[in-house]
């Protein structure tokens, strides 16, 4: 039987995830989005600056973003806005994920072979 | 505002082969950003100069925003997911691109010139028309020697500048400039014109090193003296990369 694959993108797509997922609400901007991330995640996840703005422009460059820069109350700012694209892609991660999180679950759950040693 | 000390992580980013579009948009939001934690600490109370201090601290160093950039393989350039293939081949394709580009051209310009002066071909021109080409011989000789000497040059001088901005094997240019000089000396262009009304003229070009001997000398001198416009720029981006290790 062949060996199955690990998952390379199991903690690299949440960030990714993240962002699609509240840019889906609104379009934001680099800072807004990790102030939104902290808040929606109740303070677990805190993306920093040097994680958030990469990730950013690698999904713009996939066309799973679009940004343009807005300005509001005085100040100018790259404001990023989900795509058609970027919908289909956060869709095909919301499915990897929740495969992960029922394997992990079911894992902890004892659902496995052997007992969960405790 | 806070400006973001990092004046070295634009160059880090460039030299590390970010895309200069990203590279240029990564630091003005990083500035926004910066602005953005500065405005915040001071609406907590910190004065301007701690609220500045605190927003530069929690953005992180130059190091650590520079490697979240240059982990990411796709926002790279072409040259640098593919540095081997760009720097010692790219210069060459570029090259025998243009050299079928300037045959066509050339084509193009004779069958217009045939169809301006209303010749089927070279041998119909009248002695009047081919006083005209015959006059044109030097523009033609002109384009040939550019064409062999100075675009060979030109485009090495080209990624060489580039290579010198980016970290790359300095085999795969030395490489890359060694086929461009080869391709460039030999590559031939030559155009006999009716030196009589009646006569076919004849545009020929041509690639190889030519027999009989002496031919061969002048096609290695021809390469050796592209490799020598080009060996500067080699020996001063050596020096750049010794310098940097």
């Amino acid at each position: 039987m062949a060996a199955k694959s690990t998952n390379p993108h199991f903690m690299n797509g949440v960030p990714e995830l993240l962002i699609l997922r509240l840019l889906k609400d609104r379009e934001m901007y680099g800072y807004e989005l990790v102030q939104a991330i902290r808040a929606a995640t109740r303070d677990e996840i805190t993306l920093g600056e040097g994680v958030v703005y990469p990730v950013l422009h690698a999904l713009e460059k996939d066309g799973a973003l679009k940004s343009r820069r807005k300005a509001v109350a005085g100040r100018t700012r790259v404001y990023y806005t989900v795509t058609a694209a970027g919908l289909k892609r956060l869709g095909a991660l919301i499915g990897t994920w929740a495969k992960l999180n029922d394997a992990i679950a079911s894992t902890l759950n004892g659902d496995a072979h052997a007992p969960l040693a405790v | 505002m806070p400006r973001l000390p990092f004046e070295t992580l634009s160059e880090t980013l460039r030299r590390g082969g970010i895309a200069p579009r990203h590279v240029s948009r990564y630091i003005a939001e990083l500035n926004d950003h910066c602005d953005d934690l500065t405005q915040a600490a001071q609406a907590k109370g910190l004065s301007r100069a701690d609220a500045e201090r605190q927003a530069l601290a929690e953005l992180g160093s130059p190091d650590d925003l520079a490697q979240a950039m240059l982990a990411r393989d796709d926002l790279k350039t072409l040259s640098a997911r593919h540095p081997m293939s760009f720097f010692s081949f790219g210069p060459a394709v570029v090259l025998v691109v243009s050299f079928i580009a300037a045959g066509v051209l050339l084509v193009g310009i004779a069958l217009t010139g045939q169809a301006m002066f209303g010749a089927q071909t070279s041998a119909d021109l009248t002695p009047e028309q081919l006083a005209v080409l015959h006059g044109l011989q030097p523009v033609f000789n002109a384009f040939a020697w550019g064409l062999k000497f100075l675009l060979p040059s030109a485009l090495g001088w080209l990624f060489l500048r580039k290579a010198m901005r980016q970290q790359v094997d300095l085999r795969w240019v030395v490489l890359g400039a060694a086929l461009i000089a080869v391709i460039g000396g030999a590559t031939d262009l030559t155009a006999t014109l009716p030196s009589a009304p009646g006569e076919k003229g004849e545009l020929q070009f041509g690639f190889g090193w030519y027999p009989p001997f002496p031919e061969y000398l002048n096609t290695t001198f021809r390469a050796l003296f592209n490799f020598a416009v080009l060996a500067p720029g080699l020996w001063w981006l050596a020096r750049a990369k010794a310098a940097q290790a």
